[in-house]
């Protein structure tokens, strides 16, 4: 096994650690709700709601469930990424015998593919959810056999560049997300590194937020800047009626471009000035 | 033979403060040397830098031969204060985390180790005490194999059993070629296990000597480090 | 066992295997202890162990079997030689001390003589 496929093994384990915890409380907290919403608990009497029935048990339990799954997805999008950085700086972590580009590159894949390990998991109780709701529940069925109709099937190529090009786009803004929030941690750090020592502890938190601060407003008038004056200018004379289709190589092209800068940016900072802390955590 | 370190003309800077100038030392193979200065002195650095997880350094580091980063932290073995680990985290999971990270890691050498340190597996990181955590520390540090290994302050704040089980486990388990760096800012307690001594001071190595030699002169080890500091506040 | 810190180490650690062969805790012709177990036992590094075993081997007190170890020489000549080597090294201590003290030599033998009687009716 590479050095690289160890490390990534590593990340892998330590960021997946309580997925299957969230996601047993998950089920039964939707299991809860669904049934605090549909039956009345007054005087241990269990008795139906009946303002709320229009709906079986089972798909409203599947509806709280997609809910739920929906909010933890969105916060393990943001909160990966930012609890990632933690290894970046963990001297226990850093001492992997692979190069810091490398060390990043498995760190920030990792990340992604716990991410997407996440939905998978999601997405696996609700396939049973729903399983258990078309033999369960007759309405069910039926709304489910509405909907197949429903759906014509009609894949011309239009569609299907709009498809993948909407994946590469959402996987490009998830490693950008990824990439700035890195971005932003090394390159703060790596200033407050060069700040004289005897500037007290206060002061240097108040300059680390500034100078993350900076870095964000820098970042964006470089992004208007290159995309509205260079590549704009660009795709403008190739004359693209302006809709999502024809819009959507041009996003793809200016997010990998990005993207590209800011992992560059990252590996030399990693390499060359973001250092393991000395202290705890 | 490469040696395991060597190291010529190493500035580091931080916080516009130097810390380490114009540092060379080399090691030979097969040596157990003591990294020796006061508090502050800058021996964590230094065994940061020759790890590779302290930055923006200049000069050159080579360890067993090899200056890429990636290659010395494969040659190496340092102390590290798990600090990446939740305090809940169990010895079992520790070990497997080493287990899966580093291809040179020896499971049965670090039974046996964990066995002679006298540590149950089940123990949380909450639960061990200094020594405890010290002696699980060197246990993982020894179960790699590796040219260098780096013992930062081992021996700080445990109490001399503690002190004396880790002593014999460098003894019992150092590969014959091997050669272990071991910091310090008191020589009493391990000078007699010592090949080298070399003293950090004014940021820099300013004396590299042979235990032997020192006691040829009829002098202990400890005297002769305490005069480099003694002769400071002299001055 | 303490090792004075500011003698060679290697130098103590063939007075200590002198010893244990004189006592006879090391018998001659039988095998010493491995120069790790000696550098544990010792507490001592193993390279300090493996010179002073060296220059055992050459005065010939030990010997060398090929991928065994290392041996008590069975030289009964050589033994005694070197049992009177430390004998007389521990009086010239002796002695050194008490003429320090002032105790020229036929008072040396006097107090030793009167000393050991009152040493032996204590038994």
């Amino acid at each position: 096994m590479s050095e690289f496929n160890r490390l990534f093994n590593s990340f892998f384990k330590t960021k997946t650690k309580n997925f299957y915890i969230i996601i047993l409380f998950q089920l039964i907290a939707a299991l809860v709700i669904t049934f605090f919403s549909y039956f009345n608990v007054a005087n241990w009497q269990i008795t139906r709601n009946t303002e709320n029935n229009g709906a079986g048990f089972v798909p409203e339990w599947l509806l709280i469930f997609g809910i739920l799954a929906f909010l933890l997805i969105s916060f393990i999008l943001i909160y990966t990424p930012i609890h990632s950085e933690r290894y970046n700086r963990s001297q226990t972590w850093r001492l992997a015998a692979i190069s810091d580009g490398q060390f990043y590159l498995a760190n920030v894949l990792s990340t992604f593919v716990v991410f997407i390990y996440f939905i998978v998991l999601e997405i696996i109780p609700a396939i049973v959810l729903a399983f258990l709701a078309y033999f369960i529940d007759k309405p069910f069925q039926q709304g489910f056999h509405e909907l197949l109709q429903a759906i014509h099937p009609s894949f011309d190529t239009r569609v299907f560049f709009i498809v993948i090009g909407t994946i590469m786009l959402a996987i490009l803004s998830c490693f950008f997300l990824y990439f700035i929030i890195s971005f932003l941690n090394f390159a703060s750090q790596a200033i407050i590194d060069f700040v004289p020592a005897n500037v007290n502890g206060a002061i240097t938190k108040i300059l680390h937020i500034f100078i993350i601060c900076i870095l964000i407003w820098f970042f964006f008038e470089i992004n208007s800047i290159f995309i509205g004056n260079v590549l704009f200018s660009l795709i403008t004379k190739m004359d693209f009626r302006i809709d999502y289709y024809s819009e959507l190589p041009f996003a793809v092209l200016a997010n990998t471009i990005s993207d590209a800068i800011l992992l560059f940016l990252n590996i030399f900072l990693i390499n060359h000035f973001f250092e393991a802390s000395e202290q705890n955590k | 033979m490469t040696n395991p370190l060597e190291i010529t003309d190493l500035v580091y800077k931080k916080n516009q403060k130097k810390i380490i100038t114009d540092l060379d030392l080399t090691l030979k193979p097969g040596k157990i040397v003591a990294l020796l200065g006061e508090n502050g002195a800058g021996k964590t650095t230094l065994m940061r830098i020759i790890s590779g997880v302290a930055k923006n350094y200049r000069g050159s580091v080579k360890v067993a031969g090899f200056t890429k980063e990636a290659d010395r932290k494969g040659h190496l073995s340092f102390t590290d204060g798990l600090t990446g680990f939740a305090n809940s985290t169990k010895i079992s999971n520790i070990v497997k985390f080493y287990q899966i990270l580093y291809q040179d890691f020896n499971l049965k050498q670090f039974e046996q180790l964990r066995d002679f340190m006298n540590l149950k597996p089940d123990l949380r990181l909450s639960e061990l005490s200094k020594g405890m955590k010290e002696k699980l520390v060197i246990a993982l540090t020894f179960s790699r194999r590796a040219d260098l290994y780096l013992l930062d302050e081992p021996f700080s704040g445990i109490d001399a059993m503690a002190r004396k089980k880790i002593i014999k486990s460098i003894i019992l388990w150092k590969q014959e070629k091997s050669t272990i760096l071991i910091s310090d800012h008191f020589v009493n307690e391990i000078a007699a296990v010592l090949d080298e001594v070399v003293i950090i001071k004014n940021k820099t190595v300013c004396m590299q000597k042979s235990t032997e030699a020192i006691r040829a002169d009829n002098q202990s080890v400890e005297e002769f480090y305490e005069s480099f500091y003694q002769r400071e506040e002299e001055e | 066992m303490e090792f004075k810190d500011n003698i060679p180490i290697y130098l103590q650690i063939k007075q200590y295997l002198y010893r244990q062969i004189i006592t006879g805790k090391l018998k001659p012709g039988k095998k010493i202890p491995s120069v790790r177990e000696l550098a544990v036992e010792l507490t001592v590094n193993v390279n300090t162990v493996q010179r002073a075993l060296q220059q055992m081997n050459f005065e010939g007190i030990l010997y060398t079997k090929r991928g065994e170890g290392n041996f008590v020489t069975e030289d009964t000549t050589l033994l005694e030689k070197t049992k009177r080597e430390l004998i007389n090294a521990e009086l010239d201590k002796f002695v050194h001390s008490m003429n320090s003290l002032g105790v020229s030599d036929e008072q040396i033998l006097k107090s030793l003589s009167e000393y050991l009687k009152e040493e032996h009716s204590d038994d």
